[in-house]
């Protein structure tokens, strides 16, 4: 009788062993799913902030090769008939891209951050930037910043989107 | 009396194991929501950083203005100047107000184009190597109201946390 | 005894004493998970009423209204003892020394609106943030069937969210103790027929704040003066028997409308003037930064735009510099009827110098 009690004794022993042990289990598990949660959505403010400013800082940004704001070089490139000087035979459409290159080189791919920035200015008419193969379809969990500049008062508007990759 | 001696001492050394890996178990448990804590811990840390440039830019003594329109994303590049100059002169009113706003943590802005001008807005390391640093990085635009011109800059936020 | 139920007994004895260890083992660790719990539920509220905080402050002329826990929330403000913090649960959650807070001392509640107005004298300087709660209640008396253009203005500018009500001189809808508000705040305009004490004061003293304003203008928010009343106090002014010194112990000035709005908000004199007092601190900050960024400017610009930054020889014109001075010198009186009335005076100047620095080609405005 005694030898059965203790053996019942154990048996509860070791079945209150294994609650335990799936009780840390599947509290480890869940908390780890709510800090992936808060994560991801860290990562998703943070990219959509980051290609927001990004695009709006970059489209105020003067140019003294073409006596204008990268916005206006954009719309002037998008435009029938462009009419911004941009001196030696240089289009606004080169010296916005040269301008958007020279500023990713000097921020994006320094910080090392897979990015891809695209200006769609008519289809089949589109400048791209990306980096560590950071293509439209594998942007990240982040809403892409998008911009819209129309081309007032020609029709038609250049389509400005910027993404990252996790 | 020598088997049963045996016998309560197997029960007890029984008892004591299952207690032992009972007392594991919750330290582990403890241990591992201390894990969650910390990891929870730098992503409010990481936010902090990025609501913190955000509170720097939107400075009315550094923000762009024309005639009370303030303008997001853009600080002017003579307040900027005046900025740091008030720093280097008014220490005395210049740290306790931004150390209660700012706390450990170094401010800069950068410009990248056309030149490349730096200007360091607040600096106030630890005194120690910190445990950990939180970065954050924002584009905003100076504005030269002189030239009435816009230059790409970058300010920088670096929070030090012991 | 025979050996086995000897043996029995001790294994009893043993169960029992490894029992109880564990037992205090697994009470103590309890305790101190329950300990830690609490913390991080205080942490997490504090964190809460920050995101509420900062979010407001970032957009300003919005009101936010907030469902939380129920919480006992209070807000010290002692400038000459340098003690400034918000305490929630009676634990200090954030220091508040330059914080434009405006709020009630103390009070619980389940449920917060908050309201961020920018302060402009006439720069940009920072933004006020006042809170409140559904059961703190404002009374406007309107002693005329259409109310006055300062009451109209207020009114208008008053978020319709926030528990208001007006009351005309028929006195139908005087707030009594029934309507069981933790707080009554009157407002009276000065130049109205104000109505005796008793029919409109039916709310318990120790929760009501009558305030009196006289404003310079028909623009009430422009600039003016707020007497905080007792109800003793209402009625000997409304008979012309309340003394001038009295009168000045109990008023203090305005400036703008952010400032209009902390001293409706504030319920005291004193922490009316204690917010007042951070606010011109920051005053005198923004106004050294901005005095510093001319001094750039300086070499930079062309000789008519210099004149109006920073002066010229003749007598008697002065540029923005010199008045930004004389803000810079002014705000070190501290907070005061004569301190704003100067300052009134003198964002008035830089106002119109700043339109006409509009004006120039290639020349900075001042904001």
């Amino acid at each position: 009788m005694k030898r059965a009690q203790i053996e019942i004794i154990g048996l509860v022993f070791i079945v209150l062993i294994l609650s335990i042990a799936l009780l840390i289990y599947v509290s480890s598990t869940t908390s780890r799913e709510l800090t992936d949660t808060g994560d991801q959505l860290y990562k998703s403010f943070s990219s959509n902030e980051l290609a927001t400013g990004f695009i709006q800082t970059l489209l105020q940004t003067h140019s003294s090769t073409c006596q204008a704001t990268v916005e206006e070089m954009v719309i002037d490139c998008g435009r029938t008939r462009s009419s911004l000087r941009c001196g030696f035979s240089r289009t606004s459409c080169d010296v916005a891209e040269q301008l958007i290159s020279s500023l990713v080189d000097d921020t994006l791919d320094v910080w090392g951050m897979p990015f891809h920035f695209t200006i769609l200015y008519r289809p089949g008419h589109n400048i791209t930037f990306n980096s560590f193969d950071c293509a439209p379809d594998v942007v990240g969990t982040s809403a892409p910043g998008v911009f819209l500049l129309p081309y007032f008062p020609d029709s038609g508007v250049a389509r400005i989107t910027m993404g990252f990759c996790s | 009396m020598k088997r049963a001696q045996i016998q309560l001492g197997e029960t007890i050394f029984t008892v004591i194991i299952l207690i032992l890996l009972f007392v594991f178990g919750l330290v582990f448990y403890s241990g591992s929501r201390e894990r969650g804590t910390d990891r929870q811990e730098t992503l409010l840390q990481d936010l902090d950083a990025i609501a913190i440039s955000k509170y720097v830019g939107a400075l009315s003594e550094l923000q762009c203005s024309s005639l009370q329109v303030r303008r997001a994303n853009c600080l002017n590049m003579l307040k900027l100047d005046g900025f740091v100059r008030f720093r280097q002169e008014r220490p005395d009113l210049f740290t306790p107000y931004y150390f209660t706003q700012l706390g450990n943590a170094m401010v800069r802005v950068d410009e990248i184009y056309p030149s490349t001008q730096s200007w360091v807005l607040y600096n106030n390391t630890l005194g120690e190597t910190p445990r950990r640093v939180s970065s954050s990085l924002i584009p905003v635009s100076i504005h030269n109201p002189v030239l009435d011109r816009h230059s790409f800059a970058i300010l920088t936020l670096e929070q030090y946390y012991r | 005894m025979s050996k086995a139920q000897i043996e029995i007994q001790f294994n009893w004895i043993f169960v029992l004493v490894i029992g109880a260890i564990l037992l205090a083992f697994l009470v103590t660790f309890s305790f101190r998970q329950q300990s830690s719990a609490d913390q991080q539920v205080n942490v997490q509220i504090a964190r809460q009423f920050d995101t509420i905080f900062t979010t407001t402050l970032q957009q300003p002329d919005t009101v936010k209204d907030y469902q939380t826990p129920l919480t006992d929330l209070s807000f010290v403000c002692n400038y000459l003892e340098s003690r400034h913090s918000f305490l929630i649960n009676g634990i200090s959650a954030r220091e508040t020394r330059y914080d434009l807070f405006v709020a009630p001392q103390e009070f619980s509640t389940r449920r917060l609106y908050t309201w961020a107005v920018e302060w402009e004298v006439p720069f940009p300087i920072d933004r006020f943030m006042y809170i409140t709660t559904p059961q703190r209640e404002v009374i406007f008396y309107q002693d005329t069937p259409e109310p006055s253009v300062p009451l109209r203005t207020l009114l208008d500018a008053f978020p319709s969210n926030f528990t208001q009500r007006v009351v005309r001189d028929n006195f139908a809808n005087v707030p009594t103790v029934q309507s069981n508000r933790d707080h009554y705040t009157f407002v009276f305009i000065d130049g109205m027929a104000l109505p005796p004490a008793r029919t409109i004061f039916q709310t318990p003293a120790d929760r009501t704040t009558i305030l009196l304003v006289q404003p310079n203008s028909q623009r009430i928010f422009e600039s003016g003066r707020v007497l905080f009343l007792t109800v003793q106090q209402y009625e000997n002014f409304r008979n012309d028997l309340l003394p001038v010194a009295e009168i000045e112990q109990v008023s203090q000035s305005y400036l703008g409308k952010a400032s209009f709005f902390a001293a409706l908000f504030s319920e005291s004199r004193e922490r009316y003037t204690c917010v007042m007092d951070k606010a011109l601190d920051r005053l005198e900050a923004v106004s050294l930064v901005l005095h510093a960024s001319l001094l750039e400017a300086e070499p930079l610009v062309s000789s008519s735009c210099r004149a109006l930054l920073i002066g010229t020889d003749r007598e008697g014109f002065y540029g923005m510099k010199y008045l930004l001075e004389q803000v810079n010198q002014t705000v070190q009186r501290g907070m005061s009827p004569a301190t704003i009335r100067e300052l009134s005076t003198l964002t008035s100047r830089i106002d119109q110098l700043n339109n006409r620095v509009a004006l120039e080609t290639n020349c900075p405005l001042l904001y």
